[in-house]
């Protein structure tokens, strides 16, 4: 194991690696306890990321979808070209670049900003609501119908004509050999679907079979649960390596010999 | 106070330095613990080893610095297993700090794999909007993206030549920290028909693992195991196999010290004051 | 055959395989307003006592008691979103509580439309208890847009004003067990309720009491007694009904053989 703490100035990095290594400490420092390090890095990361994330949603969200927009529409205005001004081609087909087009959605935008701005006119951020919330519902609805209930209702039973031959070949699915940890799998994630699901039943109050079906539930409930915290203590820990790894390569310039 | 009682109210930063200790000793000093693949990771390995009209691949990343430990690891060795078999690789990014960390990405493809730029890989940047973005990109990519990441225009690059639009890609890998995953899945897969996979962070991991059960996803990588697991299967241990041997050790100390809790509260006076507690309460049925 | 006949009678393109997805859709809507309908004439319907709502009273007589504040955060979702929703309703009915034995409540919030909606529904609650002297504005009061910015200051509230209880409804994203580990070492009782799947566990194992999920949105639908939410969740019930009876039907089908459920569900859109 050999140390370089030149190995930071050797790349283009160079200073930032330093300013990186000292804030990651600064944070780890709160492990002991708060401090001013800590409260300087935390600071810091709040006022950086506040504008890193204006930066960002100015020249990538605002400029371009807008601003760059709009000027080339009052451009081909200005020019006499009403087709181009308002992003339709020679032909009158609609171009993806929408020009003048985006006048409409700045309209809706400033309306949601009357919210703050003029009480007695704020009722028209409603339109932009209900503009947004229809065509949102509309794409999203019935997309997720199929992909989160019915085609998860479809994968739940399907392991049952998996395993059988004949139901998988008529069915077009792959036919699998079913060992027995497979059949008790397609049981216990049917019995885990329909007991979770009877937990969520709110209309029947909790008495002889749905109790028992309900305990059921939460049981398994509980245990994904349990696997969902264990995988996210893996991605903290991950998260944590990926820091120490930064430090000892990146910045004490540690090789492994 | 009785050996139980101390057990369950051990003073939080003993378990910092434990954890500490035990997950850099292994990146000091590697123990060579062995990593195996599971089933999920194989198949996505399986299902682009066999691409054979090599259109391209669509890597969608969709995360930033917060989460590049976990994420990167996979996005380097896809791009590694997709240039060794002559299928190009597209990049779009639909969360807002994804830029920086793609950036560095294709520049990494460059010099490590040879990739040229435009007709090996091309990353188009990012665009806001998701759930529209995606629905673009299946009208036709350089409708969502004319311009790549670094100004040329999206439908001059070789790259796309015979790529119209998301359907023509031969896979669609989304690198995930958030819950776009869910609309790759819905608008690219269930919709367009596009074949999808995933490669989530840990924390998003579990919620995939229905897709996989139910065939939506071709194959799933969770967390920096899963692309410890990629490595492994390309022939190139990177940085996540690095990190398996600190991941094993610290899941470790998290384990001994969740055993230690549980005894002190079951064993200890606090766990059994509780239990009278709720008993007066009638919790307990 | 219905398909042909809308393509016939109005030009309408329905894209092959999207028959189950409309179907579903159809009998959805259709069973809301048929329980939307019941209850505007007048129809009272019951759903069974969540639990962990009669620690909602509990909690507040704790803090009462203690005399100390009650600390309720809406999470750190806008205003559209549902769990943002379902948690300001039920925080009509904490405020409602706490303005009837005097007990001082605070709300930091994420999002500044939120925090104007919480000072309303905060401000209608001491109204309705005939305590609107009593409410302080300060008290709902907006920090910050960015994630563990907003975290460091609530958690720096809790621990400078010491609250006997706290309310983690709505919302959460990776702050969720800062938030409730910082409210149990101060030794809060803490009642928590998301709809946010990876956060429910942190929430199961720092919280005294947490709703899961749905029970959320029901435990809303229980505390506002508006009949219109409630009709709405009666809807979600049946189709959770529906969808039961024909995963066991269906599996049981499947099992013997049969391939007609699962061909009945394999279109998409």
């Amino acid at each position: 194991m050999i140390l370089n703490l030149i190995a930071p100035f050797n790349t283009t990095e160079g200073l930032g690696i330093w300013i990186a290594a000292f804030l990651t400490l600064c944070i780890f420092s709160f492990l002991y306890k708060d401090n001013p390090f800590y409260k300087f890095a935390e600071h810091l990361f709040v006022g950086v990321s506040s504008g890193y994330y204006i930066s960002i949603y100015y020249w990538n969200t605002l400029k371009p979808n807008m601003i760059d927009e709009l000027t080339k529409g009052f451009t081909a205005l200005g020019k006499g070209d009403m087709q181009k001004a308002f992003g339709l081609d020679e032909s009158g087909a609609v171009m993806a670049e929408p020009h003048l087009r985006m006048l409409v959605p700045l309209m809706l935008g400033i309306f949601i900003l009357l919210i703050f701005i003029s009480r007695k006119n704020a009722w028209l951020s409603r339109i932009s609501f209900a503009w947004y919330i229809g065509v949102a519902s509309g794409i999203a609805i019935p997309t997720a119908m199929s992909t989160r209930v019915l085609l998860q209702a479809q994968g739940s039973i399907r392991d049952f004509c998996s395993y059988n031959a004949d139901c998988a070949v008529s069915a077009g699915l792959e036919p699998q050999v079913a060992t027995t940890a497979l059949w008790i799998n397609a049981f216990l994630l049917l019995i885990g679907t329909l007991s979770a699901l009877a937990y969520f039943f709110f209309s029947l109050p909790s008495k002889g079979a749905l109790k028992v079906m309900n305990k059921v539930g939460i049981y398994f409930l509980m245990i994904s649960f349990g696997a969902s915290f264990g995988y996210t203590v893996m991605a903290r820990i991950s998260l944590l390596i990926g820091r120490l790894q930064f430090l000892f390569y990146d910045w004490l310039g540690i090789t492994i010999s | 106070m009785n050996i139980w009682d101390k057990l369950s109210s051990i003073d939080r930063r003993w378990i910092f330095l434990a954890m500490a200790i035990f997950v850099s000793w292994p990146v000091l000093k590697p123990l060579g613990l062995p990593v195996t693949t599971t089933k999920e990771v194989e198949s996505l390995y399986s299902f682009i080893d066999e691409i054979e009209d090599k259109k391209p691949i669509i890597l969608a990343l969709d995360y930033g610095p917060s989460t590049a430990p976990e994420l990167t690891p996979m996005a380097k060795a896809v791009i590694r297993h997709a240039i060794s078999k002559g299928i190009p690789v597209v990049g779009v990014s639909l969360a807002p700090d994804a830029p920086g960390v793609a950036n560095d990405i294709w520049k990494w493809a460059q010099e490590e794999l040879g990739a040229v730029p435009g007709e090996d890989i091309a990353y188009l940047g990012y665009k806001a909007g998701t759930t529209n973005v995606i629905l673009q990109m299946g009208q036709g990519i350089s409708k969502a993206f004319p311009k790549d990441y670094y100004g040329n225009s999206t439908d001059d690059l070789p790259i796309m030549e015979g790529f119209q639009s998301l359907k023509d890609a031969s896979l669609v890998l989304g690198l995930e920290a958030t819950a776009i995953m869910d609309l790759w899945i819905q608008y690219a897969g269930d919709q367009m028909g596009v074949p999808v996979a995933g490669g989530m962070t840990a924390v998003s991991a579990p919620e995939a693992y229905v897709f996989y059960q139910s065939g939506q996803i071709v194959g799933l990588m969770g967390g920096m195991k899963g692309g410890a697991e990629y490595e492994l299967l390309v022939g190139a241990p990177g940085n996540a196999v690095q990190g398996m041997d600190a991941q094993s050790l610290g899941h470790i100390v998290i384990i001994v010290f969740i055993i230690f809790g549980n005894l002190g509260f079951f064993l200890g006076k606090k766990g059994q004051d509780v239990s009278r507690l709720k008993s007066l309460r009638g919790d307990q049925k | 055959m219905i398909f042909n006949f809308l393509n016939l009678m109005f030009q309408i393109q329905v894209k092959e395989g999207t028959g189950p997805v409309f179907f579903v859709l159809v009998l959805f809507v259709a069973a809301l307003f048929f329980f939307l309908d019941k209850a505007r004439k007048g129809a009272t319907f019951k759903i069974r006592k969540i639990a962990g709502l009669d620690a909602v009273n509990e909690a507040i007589g704790r803090a009462t008691e203690m005399g100390k504040s009650i600390l309720y955060t809406t999470g750190l979702e806008t205003a559209s979103h549902i769990a943002t929703i379902a948690s300001l309703t039920i925080l009509s009915r904490v405020a409602k509580r706490a303005a009837r034995y005097g007990t001082r409540l605070q709300v930091p919030s994420f999002d500044p439309i939120v925090m104007s909606l919480s000072q309303e529904i905060v401000r209608e609650s001491y109204l309705e208890e005939g305590m609107v002297d009593s409410f302080k504005g300060d008290d709902i009061f907006y920090l910050t847009q960015e994630q563990f910015a907003y975290t460091a200051a609530v958690e720096g509230v809790l621990v400078r004003e010491k609250p006997a209880t706290v309310f983690l409804m709505g919302y959460f994203y990776a702050e969720s067990l800062l938030l409730a580990e910082t409210g149990n070492s101060i030794g809060a009782i803490q009642i928590a309720g998301t709809d946010a799947v990876t956060q429910l566990p942190f929430f199961i194992v720092s919280c005294d009491y947490t709703l899961i999920g749905e029970e959320l949105y029901a435990a809303s639908a229980y505390l506002s007694e508006d009949s219109n939410i409630i009709s709405s969740l009666k809807a979600q019930d049946f189709g959770k009904a529906l969808l039961w009876i024909f995963l066991l039907l269906g599996s049981i089908a499947t099992f013997a053989g049969s391939t007609k459920f699962l061909s009945l569900l394999g279109a998409s859109i």
